[in-house]
């Protein structure tokens, strides 16, 4: 079964290569979204495939092909740095071939009992990427013709640009299941490589350059992954994943750092977080897939896996402090922006932060809030992407600003986007609920950090409420009692409409449900790592309670945005306008339109002003995370 | 969650009003006496609100009076679920939302001096909210309880032991009420409003609806004093009076600042008197 759920996407991708972009190839992507989202549903919950069966099958010549591809990769890797003139990523990519090579001999003589590991977080994890990741594919057929419409500059590779998708989501699955650490790098390789074409697909200078970004530092984070497996091997005698928290500090300690560095890279904790605020120029299906169920999530997958060797640690405690301050400075930079896909981004990786943080102090309580910022991140924030490529091929605008009364011009994408928010900071939803707990842990925990984590959750939930609310207030704004309604609608295709409702759906439907995602997947996966936690059932009780109240919001706007969504009379102008829109009338007859600006702050959360200082302090526990366990 | 809480917080939906009200009576008729006014009859809030509801308006969009609504209603179940003895953290991130709707109320209109008013307001938001998570944080990891009867029947003498949660916390009221000088998004004080700013576009029933908001949120809010002096009866009764007292007297002494100077302040009391009161009991433990 795992074979078939991992290698079913390969085979698919390299299918869709196949036929030149019409019929037979939407047909094709459809059919293959359905059979990967369904072989992934299967293997959540299937007879025989739910928990732990552990597989210890090998591949096929598996030594070899992880070897061939490695190196395949870096070839790759090398032939693009040439042909573009770049020498960091060429100096990398060489490392990281070099490094292959001579650790060849050692790696392979371990002896791996486990091979593959299927936990209630792989389970998680495999639905997320089967289902909101199949979803992102979808959309991608109906938005990435419209794209090529309006770049008509820009080559035309969609059988590449699905392919590629494919694979990814592929690579993914194995990501998340394997336990033999050589495999879960050959993975983690093959998503470097995928988002390294994806963010590239423009083929322009800004892309490139963003592609190139992205594969150096992620090369980076690849290097210390492939060190702290050689290390490994050398010194412990063992690459499996689920061996490392029972082995002694002195043995693990610079093998797990090394490790827990590659998966701060993936997922973009400062000061590696350029590469994906970079990776915005790519077409928006792009970003929503790292985003929210590939890429980033490996990252912190990864670090959540490695929980068991870094709770109670110095690595633990400083990989935490780095997700905190990613935490809190992305969401102050959030604030000052107003590009759309930037303000995602920045939350993005402002949440993974959250999930770092729970990685690194890995208690129980924690690590059930680190599984359920996961889920209802990459539904929200899927959502969210679409969402905003639709509003942009709409308004052809990627400006917050000019989704001014998105819910008149775009109701129903309106509606959707609300929900997506709403998911992303609104108590009791979603992520709200995570944070909630997160913050009750550190109250009740005793280590000396935890008044430094809390402020900065303090801090960081004050400045979301803003980003997000204005941005909220900026899709309901209405002004024109004139204006028709639905007017940009029309152009949206079959595709980002049925993967955007489906999303939105699946957002109410997780919401609400939260307390069987718990108990049905989280709380066993909790059991089996011996580490029991169930959130207290008054406080469900008060939760569901809220999320029924809340949900009166969405459903009221519903039946408003059915109806009349467009303004019923103009706002108070002074007393001096009464035309059509809202007009200042001056002296001698001058007209002045208003304009309406959100507040950005600039000043306070400008990028350019805190990015430096994130990098500069990131870079600094980083080094020292690194130095503590060598000295 | 037991019945007497349950009878509490269903005594909370209606008498709640009234004690909002008779507080914002009071209010202005202290005022009133600080400025050498006879001031307005103690009811007078009750007769204002009545004239509200028996107004007419023409809202701007079908938007506006669903949030105006929803900010009220839930304005009503913060509190509600806050004496029914609910986790105050998650109910306190209820009363953020209360908020949010009232804010997007004004967003929806597109008018200028609502924008402004409701931009200041969610700055102003921004200010407070660390602080009051801190206090909660304060409040949790002194009595380990997480709800309001619990935090009450502590016994802990919390007004000691975190004053400077308490003097933070007392400082976010003003903040939260609109008090003087951080009225930003709306104010009663006609000589520092900019058209009303926030509820420039609301009047009527629906400024009315607000206004109610406006009480129901007083009441718990300075029921939340009172948990810093549930461990004496005379504390509890001095305690929150004195605080009340403070706010009006700094609402009349002082002039509305600029945004820049309310997130400043709300911050620098939230890091200072904040986290200064709550290191030392993650550095020494539990007391």
């Amino acid at each position: 079964m795992i074979q078939l759920l991992i290698f079913a996407p390969f085979l698919l991708g390299l299918l869709l290569l196949i036929p030149k972009p019409g019929l037979l190839a939407s047909a094709l992507v459809v059919g293959s979204v359905l059979l990967q989202a369904g072989l992934a549903i299967a293997f959540a919950v299937g007879p025989g495939s739910g928990f732990l069966p552990v597989g210890s099958f090998e591949l096929p010549f598996q030594e070899y092909l992880i070897l061939a591809v490695e190196l395949l990769l870096v070839v790759y890797f090398v032939i693009a740095a040439v042909r573009s003139r770049r020498l960091l990523p060429l100096v990398l990519a060489l490392v990281q071939g070099a490094i292959t090579i001579a650790g060849e001999g050692i790696t392979s003589k371990v002896e791996v009992a486990t091979s593959w590991t299927v936990d209630g977080l792989a389970v998680l994890m495999v639905l997320v990427i089967g289902i909101v990741g199949g979803l992102i594919v979808l959309y991608s057929l109906g938005y990435m013709r419209r794209f090529h419409e309006e770049h008509s500059r820009t080559p035309d590779r969609r059988s590449m640009f699905t392919a590629v998708f494919m694979i990814f989501l592929g690579a993914m699955y194995g990501l998340v299941l394997a336990n033999d650490l050589r495999l879960m790098l050959l993975f983690w390789e093959i998503t470097t490589w995928a988002s390294f074409v994806l963010i590239g697909y423009s083929k322009d200078k800004v892309s490139e350059k963003s592609a190139f970004l992205a594969l150096s530092l992620n090369l980076v984070g690849g290097i210390a992954f492939a060190i702290g497996n050689l290390l490994l091997a050398s010194t412990a005698g063992t690459l499996e994943l689920s061996a490392l928290g029972g082995l002694g500090a002195g043995v693990a300690a610079i093998p797990v750092a090394c490790i827990a560095l590659a998966g701060l890279v993936k997922s973009a904790q400062l000061p590696f977080t350029p590469w994906l605020l970079g990776a915005m120029v790519a077409p928006t299906p792009v970003s929503a897939l790292l985003h929210s169920s590939t890429m980033v999530k490996a990252g912190v997958f990864l670090l959540l896996r490695l929980s068991p060797a870094l709770a109670g640690r110095l690595t633990g405690d400083l990989v935490a402090l780095v997700g905190i301050l990613t935490f809190l400075l992305c969401a102050f930079m959030a604030v000052a922006q107003r590009n759309s896909k930037r303000v995602l981004a920045l939350s993005t990786v402002s949440n993974l932060g959250l999930i770092v943080v729970c990685a690194g102090i890995g208690t129980p309580q924690l690590l059930w809030a680190g599984f359920f910022l996961i889920l209802f991140h990459a539904v929200a924030k899927a959502l969210l992407f679409l969402g905003v490529g639709t509003a942009s091929l709409g308004t052809g605008s990627l400006d917050i600003e000019e989704m001014g009364g998105l819910i008149v011009t775009m109701p129903r994408l309106a509606l959707l986007m609300f929900i997506g928010i709403a998911g992303m900071f609104v108590a009791p939803f979603g992520m709200l609920i995570s944070k909630w707990t997160v913050m009750e842990a550190f109250i009740a925990g005793n280590s000396p950090i935890n008044p430094v984590i809390l402020a900065c959750l303090a801090w960081g939930s004050a400045t979301t409420v803003l980003f997000w609310t204005k941005w909220m207030g900026t899709l309901i704004r209405t002004a024109d009692p004139a204006a028709p309604t639905g007017l940009l609608e029309a152009g949206t295709s079959r595709s980002e409409g049925i993967a955007e409702g489906l999303l939105a759906f699946i957002a109410i439907v997780s919401f609400a449900a939260f307390p069987l995602a718990s108990s049905w997947i989280a709380e066993p996966w909790l059991r089996t790592a011996a580490l029991p936690f169930a959130p207290a059932a008054g406080n469900v009780a008060l939760a569901l309670a809220m999320v029924s109240l809340t949900v009166l919001l969405p459903a009221l706007l519903v039946v408003v945005s059915r109806s009349r969504t467009k303004a019923l009379s103009t706002a108070y102008m002074s007393g001096r306008s009464n035309g059509p829109g809202l007009l200042f009338k001056g002296s001698a007859g001058a007209e002045k339109a208003v304009a309406l600006r959100s507040v950005q702050l600039e000043g306070l959360f400008g990028e350019g002003k805190l990015l430096p200082i994130g990098i500069a302090l990131g870079t600094l526990l980083s080094i020292i995370m690194l130095g503590t366990v060598i000295v | 969650m037991n019945y007497s809480h349950l009878w509490i917080a269903l005594a909370y939906l209606v008498l709640g009003p009234l004690l909002g009200g008779l507080l914002s009576g009071i209010d202005r008729k202290v005022t009133a006496r600080m400025q050498g006014r006879m001031g307005p009859p103690l009811l007078q809030p009750f007769y204002d609100l009545r004239k509200l509801f028996s107004r007419r308006i023409d809202p701007v969009n079908a938007l506006q009076y669903p949030l105006v609504a929803s900010h009220l209603a839930f304005a009503v179940l913060t509190g509600f679920f806050i004496f029914l003895g609910g986790d105050l953290l998650l109910i306190i991130f209820m009363l953020t939302l209360s908020g949010v709707f009232l804010v997007l109320a004004a967003y929806s209109t597109g008018s200028p001096y609502g924008k402004i008013g409701a931009d200041r307001e969610l700055i102003v938001m921004m200010a407070y909210e660390p602080m009051v998570i801190l206090t909660l944080v304060g409040l949790f990891r002194v009595t380990k309880s997480y709800d309001f009867w619990g935090i009450a029947g502590s016994g802990v003498p919390l007004a000691l032991l975190l004053p400077g949660l308490l003097v933070g916390f007392a400082f976010t009221l003003i903040m939260k009420l609109r008090k003087s000088p951080f009225d930003l998004s709306t104010s009663h004080h006609a000589h520092q409003e900019l058209v009303k700013g926030l509820t420039a576009d609301m009047g009527g029933p629906m400024l009315g609806l607000v206004e109610l908001a406006h009480w129901y949120e007083s009441v718990y809010l300075y029921g939340l004093v009172f948990l810093f002096f549930s461990f004496n009866p005379l504390a509890a009764f001095l305690g929150p009076t004195v605080v009340y007292f403070l706010i009006i007297l700094i609402d009349n002494s002082t002039a509305r600042v600029k945004w820049e100077a309310a997130l400043t302040a709300g911050w620098a009391i939230a890091l200072v008197a904040g986290v200064g009161n709550l290191i030392p009991f993650y550095l020494r433990g539990l007391p």
